[in-house]
This record gives C-alpha cells, sequence and structure tokens, in this order.
C-alpha cells in the first residue's frame, strides 16, 4: 500500500507540479521561494504518508502540506548583509504590478490563499476545504467575500 | 453586478504567470523526505561507512558541514564532451592537473539564451569549481584547499566572488559568483549594489548569474540558509585595499610565531646556485617545480634570483630579479588567478627550511606544500592578514612574515568624518545625497545615500593624477537610477552622453560626481551612454562606456 502511495504521490507531483508552483510562488512571494515549498510540501507528504486516511482527493491532502510549507516560506525573514555598506533595496517593480499586488495583499489569509487555489490551481471548492482545512460551505462564503472586496477595488481603480 | 472572476483571472496571471514546468524533480523530493530507494540506499550505506573509516577525524571536525566535498562525490558525472574539453585545456597548461581528474556536473541553468554549466572536481588538496558560459570559450575556475573547507565556520566558501563576461564591444554579458555549499544548505542568495538576488543551488555548489549587468555592479556579500535554518552572512573580500567597496580592516591578527628560535647563517638554495636543472621548464626563461603534483600551482627559479610562478595555464608576472633572501631564509609571491577569492601563495625556501605552515586570521593554519625548496598553497582573501612560518629539522622558528597587514591599509578615523556635499533628485522623485570626507594619510572616503534606503560608499587611496572619470557606481533607487563617480585631479568637466543625443553635464565637489538618469532612459532593457572627460586645456582625454538598465 505504501509503494502504491508513493507512486501515486509521484504521479500527482508530475501531473501538476506547475500549479502547485504557481501558488506556492504566490504564497511565497517569488519562485524559487515556491519551489522549495513545492519539494518541501512534498517531501513532508511523502514522509507522512501513512497518516492519509482516504476520506478526500489524495491531492487536496498534498496541497495542505504544500500550503503549510510555502506559508512557513514567506515568514522566513530576508536576508540582510551584515557589512558596512548595506543594501537596503528596491525592486523596481511595475507599478501596475504593485497594486495588483496590494489588493491581494489587503485580502485576510484564508481569502487569499482561496483565491490563490481557485484562480491558479484551478480546484473545486471542496478540494479547496481540503486543502485549507475548512468546510465546503466555508470556501465558499470566502470567496464571495473575497470576490467582493476584489470587485470593489478594481472598481475604484476603473480596471 | 460586474462578473468579477476573468478580471481576476486576468491580473492574477499578470502577478504570478503560469510557470515552466522544467524544475519538476521527483528524485530532490525523495532525498528530502530522507527516503531513498532500495538500490541507492545500499550505495550510499556503503559511501558511509568508507568515508567514516577513511576520513574519520575530516568529519568530527565538519560534522554537517562539507562533506559532500570532502569525502562524497556531489553533483553527477559531466557529460563525455565536456571530460573531453576538461582533458584538452588541462593538458595545454603548463602546470595541469592529473589525467584522470574527473569533472562532475552540480548545475546547469539557462538566463537569456545562454546556458551555464557548473562542473566541480578534486585533485589532491585542492576543490575546484569551473563554470563554462555557451558562447565564451574560456571557462572561469576557482579553487580552495582541502583544508580551508574543513575548517571554515560558515556553510559557504566563496571561490569565485564576482566575474564578468563581456562580448566583443565590451558590454556586459553576464555577472557571475559562484562557491561550494554545505550539506543541508536549501538557500543561497547574493546581496549586490542593484539589490538581492536569489542564486542557484545544485551539487552542494551555488551559483548566481546576473544577465546584462551594469556597470560597476558589484557583489558584496552571499547569504546562505543552513541545515538548521540559520542564516549566515559571508562579505566578499577584496585585497588589499584597491577595492572602494568593501575596504575594512579586520583588525586581526594571525596567529604563530612572531620570534626566530634559530636563524640561517647564510640561506641559500644550493642545488640552484650549483645550477642544477630541477623540475620542467616553462615560461620566462625559468624551470618549475610542482610541490603539490596533484594542483594547478607551480613555482620556479630563473637563475638564482628570479623568483616565478605558474597557475594553471597562466603565468604570474613575478617580482623583479633581486637576491631571493634578503629578507630571510622565505621569500613569498602572492598572486591570483583571475582574482577569486583565493589567492595563490608561491614561495621559495632556504636550504634548512623543512616544512612552511601558513597562520590564518581566524586562528587556524594550513601547512604549505613544499619541495625543492619551493612551496605553493591557496589563502581565502577572508582570511589575511597571514604568517608564513618556516621551521627547520628540529622543529625550530626560522623565518616568520607577516602578509597583508600593513599600517598603511588601516583607514585612519578621520577620513571617515564625512559631510554632505550635494544632493540630487531624479526624475521620478528619488533623492541622492553625496557625502564625502577630508583626505587623511592619502585614504579618502564617501558615501552616497538614497531616500530609497540604499548606502553605498566607502575609502580609496588615489593614486591617479591623470583626469579619468571613474563611475563608483551605478545604483537603482526606486524608479530612478543614478550614476556616482570621481575624476581625476586635472579635470576640467565630464559631460554623459547618451543614445538619442541628451547630455548630462554633473557638477562634482571634491573630486565626485553625481547624475540622475534621465527619464527617456529608464528602462529595464540594457543601455550605453559615455562618460567623457576634458582637462583644464578643455582637450578630451578620455571616453569610456557605462552600461545601464533598471532591474
Amino acid at each position: 500500500v505504501s509503494e502504491a502511495r508513493v507512486r501515486d504521490l509521484e504521479e500527482v507531483y508530475r501531473l501538476r507540479y506547475r500549479q502547485f508552483l504557481r501558488v506556492a510562488t504566490a504564497i511565497a512571494g517569488d519562485e524559487d521561494a515556491g519551489h522549495d515549498a513545492v519539494q518541501d510540501g512534498f517531501a513532508s507528504a511523502l514522509r507522512h504518508r501513512k497518516d492519509f486516511r482516504g476520506d478526500g482527493p489524495l491531492e487536496a491532502w498534498v496541497w495542505r502540506a504544500v500550503v503549510n510549507a510555502a506559508k512557513k516560506a514567506r515568514r522566513q525573514p530576508l536576508p540582510r548583509a551584515d557589512v558596512e555598506f548595506e543594501s537596503t533595496a528596491s525592486n523596481g517593480a511595475y507599478a501596475e504590478e504593485a497594486s495588483v499586488r496590494a489588493w491581494v495583499a489587503g485580502l485576510p489569509e484564508r481569502q487569499r490563499l482561496a483565491v490563490f487555489l481557485r484562480y491558479y490551481a484551478d480546484l473545486d471548492y471542496r478540494s479547496i476545504a481540503a486543502a485549507l482545512d475548512i468546510e465546503v460551505g466555508t470556501v465558499s462564503a470566502t470567496l464571495a467575500t473575497a470576490h467582493s472586496t476584489l470587485r470593489k477595488q478594481l472598481g475604484e481603480v476603473g480596471v | 453586478v460586474i462578473d468579477v472572476e476573468p478580471l481576476i483571472a486576468r491580473e492574477l496571471g499578470r502577478l504570478v504567470p503560469e510557470p515552466a514546468g522544467q524544475r519538476a524533480d521527483w528524485d530532490d523530493v525523495v532525498g528530502r523526505a530522507g527516503l531513498f530507494r532500495s538500490r541507492r540506499r545500499l550505495m550510499l550505506a556503503f559511501a558511509v561507512l568508507a568515508a567514516v573509516f577513511v576520513t574519520a577525524g575530516a568529519v568530527a571536525k565538519t560534522l554537517g558541514g562539507f562533506d559532500a566535498w570532502l569525502s562524497g562525490t556531489p553533483g553527477k558525472p559531466a557529460a563525455g564532451k565536456a571530460q573531453k574539453r576538461f582533458e584538452a585545456a588541462n593538458g595545454r597548461s603548463w602546470a595541469s592537473f592529473p589525467t584522470s581528474t574527473k569533472l562532475r556536473e552540480l548545475i546547469r541553468t539557462e538566463v537569456d539564451d545562454r546556458e551555464y554549466v557548473l562542473y566541480g572536481f578534486r585533485s589532491g588538496d585542492s576543490l575546484c569549481l569551473q563554470l563554462r558560459a555557451s558562447g565564451f570559450p574560456k571557462q572561469l575556475r576557482g579553487c580552495a584547499p582541502r583544508s580551508a573547507i574543513a575548517n571554515v565556520s560558515v556553510p559557504l566558501v566563496v571561490l569565485t566572488g564576482q566575474w564578468g563576461f563581456v562580448d566583443r564591444a565590451r558590454r556586459p554579458v553576464a555577472q557571475v559568483s559562484f562557491g561550494i555549499v554545505a550539506d543541508g544548505v536549501t538557500y543561497v542568495g547574493v546581496h549586490a549594489v542593484n539589490g538581492f538576488r536569489r542564486a542557484r543551488l545544485g551539487g552542494n555548489a551555488y551559483l548566481f548569474v546576473e544577465s546584462r549587468p551594469n556597470t560597476a555592479n558589484r557583489i558584496f556579500a552571499v547569504s546562505a540558509r543552513d541545515a538548521t535554518g540559520r542564516l549566515r552572512v559571508v562579505p566578499i573580500d577584496s585585497w588589499p585595499i584597491d577595492s572602494w567597496f568593501t575596504l575594512r580592516s579586520s583588525g586581526r591578527q594571525p596567529g604563530g610565531p612572531t620570534s626566530l628560535e634559530a636563524r640561517i647563517a647564510h640561506p641559500t638554495v644550493d642545488w640552484a646556485e650549483r645550477g642544477e636543472k630541477r623540475g620542467f621548464p616553462g615560461p620566462r626563461g625559468a624551470r618549475f617545480v610542482k610541490p603539490d603534483p596533484l594542483s594547478d600551482l607551480a613555482v620556479g627559479l630563473a637563475g638564482t634570483q628570479c623568483l616565478r610562478a605558474l597557475s594553471g595555464s597562466v603565468a604570474v608576472a613575478g617580482p623583479p630579479c633581486g637576491p631571493l633572501f634578503a629578507r630571510g631564509p622565505i621569500n613569498v609571491l602572492v598572486s591570483c588567478r583571475l582574482c577569486g577569492a583565493f589567492l595563490e601563495i608561491s614561495g621559495v625556501a632556504a636550504d634548512g627550511v623543512e616544512r612552511v605552515t601558513i597562520f590564518l586570521a581566524d586562528g587556524n593554519s594550513q601547512s604549505a606544500a613544499l619541495r625543492h625548496n619551493l612551496f605553493t598553497s591557496r589563502v581565502s582573501r577572508t582570511q589575511f592578514p597571514i604568517r608564513i612560518v618556516g621551521y627547520d629539522g628540529r622543529d625550530r622558528v626560522v623565518s616568520t612574515q607577516l602578509w597583508g597587514a600593513g599600517p598603511g591599509l588601516k583607514v585612519p578615523p578621520a577620513a571617515k568624518r564625512l559631510r554632505p556635499v550635494f544632493q540630487l533628485q531624479g526624475p521620478s522623485g528619488t533623492s541622492a545625497r553625496l557625502h564625502v570626507g577630508p583626505t587623511v594619510r592619502g585614504f579618502h572616503c564617501w558615501r552616497a545615500t538614497f531616500s530609497t534606503g540604499q548606502k553605498r560608499g566607502g575609502c580609496f587611496r588615489p593614486v591617479d593624477g591623470r583626469p579619468q572619470p571613474r563611475i563608483d557606481l551605478v545604483q537603482p533607487a526606486g524608479p530612478d537610477l543614478f550614476f556616482v563617480g570621481q575624476v581625476g585631479r586635472g579635470t576640467r568637466r565630464i559631460e554623459f552622453r547618451f543614445a538619442n543625443g541628451d547630455v548630462v553635464r554633473p557638477r562634482f565637489a571634491h573630486g565626485h560626481y553625481v547624475v540622475a538618469v534621465p527619464r527617456d532612459h529608464l528602462s529595464t532593457r540594457q543601455q550605453r551612454a559615455f562618460v567623457v572627460a576634458f582637462d583644464l586645456y578643455d582637450r578630451r582625454t578620455l571616453q569610456q562606456p557605462v552600461f545601464f538598465r533598471l532591474p
């Protein structure tokens, strides 16, 4: 059973790597950190594969691990150079990107994660619920609230 | 009600575009999970067992450190073509590695349609990385002695702190940095003038590639997150002092004996005096010896008064010929090939010197390979100042020399008392302020600060009275971009000429200038301008390009 589950996990990984990477990138803040989060999330799922009870899709269960890994990556502080003349850096991002980032950043975390999983990974409500460990009804309400907030903000800037 | 979903999808799509899937690596997942397929597990157990027997001492010293490099096989075997290319180049070198040296491929990446492959290999006491960039025939190599890796207290050893590839038009194509990382390092980042960037990791090495870098885009530190999650920052030092950017006097002193226990009355190398030929013939009329037969360093004598050195295929420009032992029974030549993070130590020791030890600034020491009175080693720039000590057959100190700690290397505090001299605003509103200090005992310090938070500067010793403009910094600051630099004495004016005919004529204070790049040239596309200098008679004395772009 265990070996079969390893193969199943590998199949999910190979089929859906790009979606996992995209969501993890959105959460963690950059693609390298996102890639690490996907690798670490799947590694965690592999290590704890015996904990999977089979009461939902395997992929949704893995999503939870990857989302947690990406959240952890985002919490790690950016390194600062301990040198006499250090950089405090700007990234020169385009203003348009910055405003979209601000819309998303302004959402409460659960709404933001639900939005990422819905739009970047194209997950259905049930899978989002499993990934975020919430009820399906809560997913529906969360996304509706997020839509409302975004609708308002998009309207304000005339998009 | 607005159908908001397509709008959200579009905006989110801009925020994080759909990534490519090339980085998917299931074996890496399995490795991170600590699982190994049965065959691999068996082989690993075997390898670990062998390593424990063979290098028990080293492993104990470097637990959690660089075991993959010291006793394992990082990466994967290089492709046959790469191996043959290496063997051909190695065979053409004056001082080559053994023909049995095997390359391992550590990182392969593509940046702006150019492929970069980082290889690694071990040979005797040398651990080396070699970078191939497609389109450039010469490969870039950096080596470190095994002892430097075994004793290091940080999870990262930089072999090439920064190096630039330029095309035939001298246009900067890429800036690279690479080094060895400890087992379990999950993250390496590079701190440069244009901000912080993440490096690629693979095969216990890191590789950073900045495509189309700005002129004078310095890398000044590399940071790594080790297996425990701890973040360590490793400054990239320049040595001895000509770099304006990282000039910092460590204030450290190496250990080792400072006084002699015995004297060699008339230091000489008997076999050279007799005219006996030892070693192999090389460039500049010298005969060379490889004290460590497995390394690419050789040192030699031309006659009895000329010390010469070789690093691979490169002949080091040695000091003027003269009495070899005017300062004692050891004569030392410090040099660098491509001037990476490690400097090469070559020298000659008089008869009676039986071993040579190099004491480092961090308290460690390493032995130099010594053969036929000639010795070689490599030392990290960060380990200076160093003390080179010679011992006789009874283990008495017969020579001790301090390197890299002369009084001239310390910046006088008075030179660091800076005052603001002018302020400038960029077209997008970012402001830059320039501070300069007095020239004290030949040292001159400056600092540029930007309203977006960056602070840059350093100290230097002006050595050039010619009216040459110097570009110290091309600094992105928010949406703006600034050029900061200096002019030589006797400069009446300078001007920056842009491709569309725009000309900016900066004023300067105390020999420094700051230029805000005009709005029309603020772009992420690499551009070129020329800085032109005029002397007191308004004659054009120099024109040089400056390449720039926003990140």
